[in-house]
C-alpha cells in the first residue's frame, strides 16, 4: 500500500488530508513537526513513499527537516511543499509547492496521483 | 572660494529685481547647509576631506576635527572592492554618482546611508567633490519589519481559510444534501481567500516591491497553460472559449508571473460576468515592435460613465454586486500592464459584452 507522511503541526490540516488521502486508499502517517518526522524516517523511511511537508513548524522547520533527510539520513523521498506562507524560501531542487489556499483538496489529490503513476 | 560660490549663486538665479535675492546670499546657503539634517562633506579631487556639516558630527560620532584634512572613509570602507572603485570611475568621469551604501559610527555600529556625490568643476576641471549621506537605518528597520509583518499576517489569515476550504470540500463530499448551502459558503470563503492574496499584491505594489524579472517567453505555449488551467471554469458554466493565434511561435521579452496574473484575471472576469453558454474570444496579434491579446466576451458589459473608474481599488460595476468579486482585479491588472511597459483600452457595451485588449512591446 502506498504510504504517505504528512508533516504538519497544525492538527485540522493534518486531519483534513489524512481522512481523504484514506477515502482514495492511501496509508497515512502523521508527524507534528520536522523533528518528529525525522524520527519516523529514520525508523521506517523505506516504507514512505511520498511526503507532505508544511514549511512553519516549531522545533523543526521544513527547511531543516527536507535538508537533514538528505544530508544525514541520505534518502530521496519525493516530497510536496504544503503552507500558506506565499512567499517562502524552500529546498531549490523541489518543484512542488502548493499554497493549501490556492488549491482544493481534489487537485492535491491528482497530484499525489502523479507521484504513483 | 567665495567668488565661485557667488558665480554659483549668479547662475542659479539670474532674474534681477526678485525680492528674494536679498535672501539668497552666501550665509542663507552654508546656513542651510549646516542645518540640514542630511551629512554633507566637501573633499578635494584626491578625497581629502576639505569641510563637513554638523550632520556628520551627529551621524557618524565624528568631529569635525578629527575629520578634516584625512582621507574621506573615515566611517566608509564597509563594502566591497568594486563598489568604491564604480563610486571613482563615475565621479572622475564627471558623473554623479548614486547608491545606497552600508558605513559605520565611531562607536562600531553600522548604518544604512542613501549617498549622492557630485563632482565639483572650475573651468571644466574637477577640483574637488560634494557628497550627501542620508542615514535610512531606521526606514529599512521599519521596511524589513513590514515584510516580515505581511509575511506572517498572510499565514495567520490563510491558514484559517485554507482549513475552511478543505473542510466544506470533505463535508460536501459527504452529505450530497447540503451541496447547495455548502457551495454558497465556499463561494464566500473562496472571496475571503482572493482578498488576502490580492490585498497583500495591492500592499507589495504600494510599497513598489512587485519585482520584475523579464526572460524571453513563448506566448504560444504560456497562453495554452492558461488556458488549461481554467478549463473548469469554462465547464462549469459551459462556456465556449474560442483561441484565434495565427503565429507558430511568439517570442516576446517580458515577466512570465505578472503577465499571467494580468491573463488569468482577465479570462477569470470574462467568464465571470459571462452568462451560462456564453462565448469568449482570446485573440493573438503581432506588429512590428508590440504584440497584444484581445478578450472578447458576451457578457454583462460595463455602464459606460463607469469605464473611467473600473481601474480603481475596490470599485465593483453597479451591474456586478450579485457577482462575487474583489473589485481589486482590475486595478492589478492595470498597474500591472503599466510595469511591463503595456497599455490597456476596454471598450464595453451595456448587456452586450466588453472588449480588453493588452498591448505590450515585443523586446
Amino acid at each position: 500500500m502506498n504510504n504517505i507522511l504528512i508533516v504538519d503541526d497544525d492538527t485540522i490540516y493534518r486531519d483534513l488530508i489524512k481522512r481523504k488521502l484514506e477515502s482514495e486508499g492511501y496509508s497515512v502517517t502523521e508527524a507534528k513537526s520536522g523533528k518528529e518526522a525525522l524520527d519516523i524516517m529514520k525508523m521506517q523511511g523505506k516504507n514512505i513513499q511520498l511526503i507532505l511537508l508544511d514549511l512553519r513548524m516549531p522545533e523543526m522547520d521544513g527547511q531543516t527537516f527536507y535538508y537533514e533527510l538528505k544530508n544525514k539520513l541520505h534518502l530521496d523521498v519525493p516530497t510536496i511543499i504544503l503552507t500558506n506562507q506565499s512567499v517562502a524560501v524552500y529546498p531549490s531542487d523541489l518543484r512542488d509547492f502548493v499554497v493549501k489556499t490556492d488549491i482544493t483538496l481534489d487537485e492535491l489529490m491528482k497530484k499525489i496521483e502523479g507521484y504513483f503513476i | 572660494m567665495e567668488t565661485d560660490f557667488q558665480n554659483i549663486l549668479n547662475k542659479l538665479y539670474t532674474r534681477s529685481s526678485s525680492p528674494l535675492d536679498d535672501f539668497l546670499s552666501e550665509e542663507t546657503y552654508i546656513l542651510a547647509i549646516e542645518s540640514v539634517f542630511s551629512c554633507v562633506v566637501i573633499t578635494d579631487k584626491q578625497g581629502v576631506v576639505q569641510y563637513i556639516n554638523p550632520a556628520v558630527e551627529r551621524v557618524t560620532g565624528y568631529l569635525r576635527k578629527e575629520v578634516i584634512g584625512k582621507k574621506v572613509g573615515l566611517w566608509g570602507g564597509e563594502m566591497d572592492d568594486l563598489y568604491y572603485q564604480n563610486l571613482w570611475k563615475t565621479i572622475n568621469k564627471g558623473d554623479v554618482f548614486k547608491g545606497e551604501i552600508k558605513n559605520h559610527r565611531k562607536n562600531g555600529d553600522f548604518y544604512t546611508a542613501k549617498i549622492a556625490i557630485s563632482p565639483i568643476k572650475k573651468g571644466g576641471k574637477i577640483i574637488g567633490f560634494i557628497g550627501t549621506e542620508e542615514d535610512i537605518t531606521l526606514e529599512k528597520r521599519i521596511q524589513k519589519e513590514k515584510e516580515e509583518f505581511i509575511s506572517l499576517a498572510s499565514h495567520q489569515l490563510r491558514t484559517p481559510l485554507g482549513a475552511m476550504k478543505w473542510g466544506l470540500e470533505l463535508l460536501a463530499d459527504s452529505n450530497p444534501k447540503l451541496q447547495f448551502d455548502i457551495s454558497n459558503i465556499a463561494v464566500q470563503n473562496q472571496l475571503m481567500i482572493d482578498l488576502v492574496n490580492r490585498l497583500l499584491i495591492v500592499i507589495r505594489i504600494a510599497d513598489n516591491r512587485i519585482p520584475i524579472k523579464k526572460d524571453m517567453v513563448n506566448i504560444n505555449t504560456f497562453t495554452q497553460s492558461i488556458i488549461s488551467s481554467i478549463q473548469l471554469k469554462l465547464q462549469k458554466k459551459d462556456i465556449i472559449l474560442s483561441v484565434h493565434n495565427p503565429y507558430k511561435k511568439l517570442l516576446v521579452s517580458t515577466d512570465v508571473i505578472l503577465l499571467q496574473e494580468i491573463l488569468l484575471n482577465m479570462l477569470d472576469n470574462a467568464i465571470k460576468y459571462s452568462n451560462t453558454k456564453g462565448k469568449i474570444s482570446l485573440q493573438l496579434k503581432k506588429e512590428a515592435t508590440h504584440w497584444s491579446f484581445i478578450i472578447t466576451d458576451g457578457g454583462i458589459g460595463i455602464p459606460s460613465q463607469e469605464l473611467p473608474h473600473i481601474f480603481s481599488k475596490f470599485y465593483r460595476g453597479s451591474n456586478s454586486v450579485s457577482i462575487p468579486g474583489t473589485g481589486l482585479g482590475m486595478y492589478i491588472i492595470n498597474t500591472y500592464t503599466h510595469l511591463l511597459n503595456g497599455t490597456i483600452k476596454i471598450k464595453s457595451i451595456l448587456n452586450k459584452g466588453t472588449e480588453i485588449v493588452c498591448t505590450f512591446p515585443i523586446r
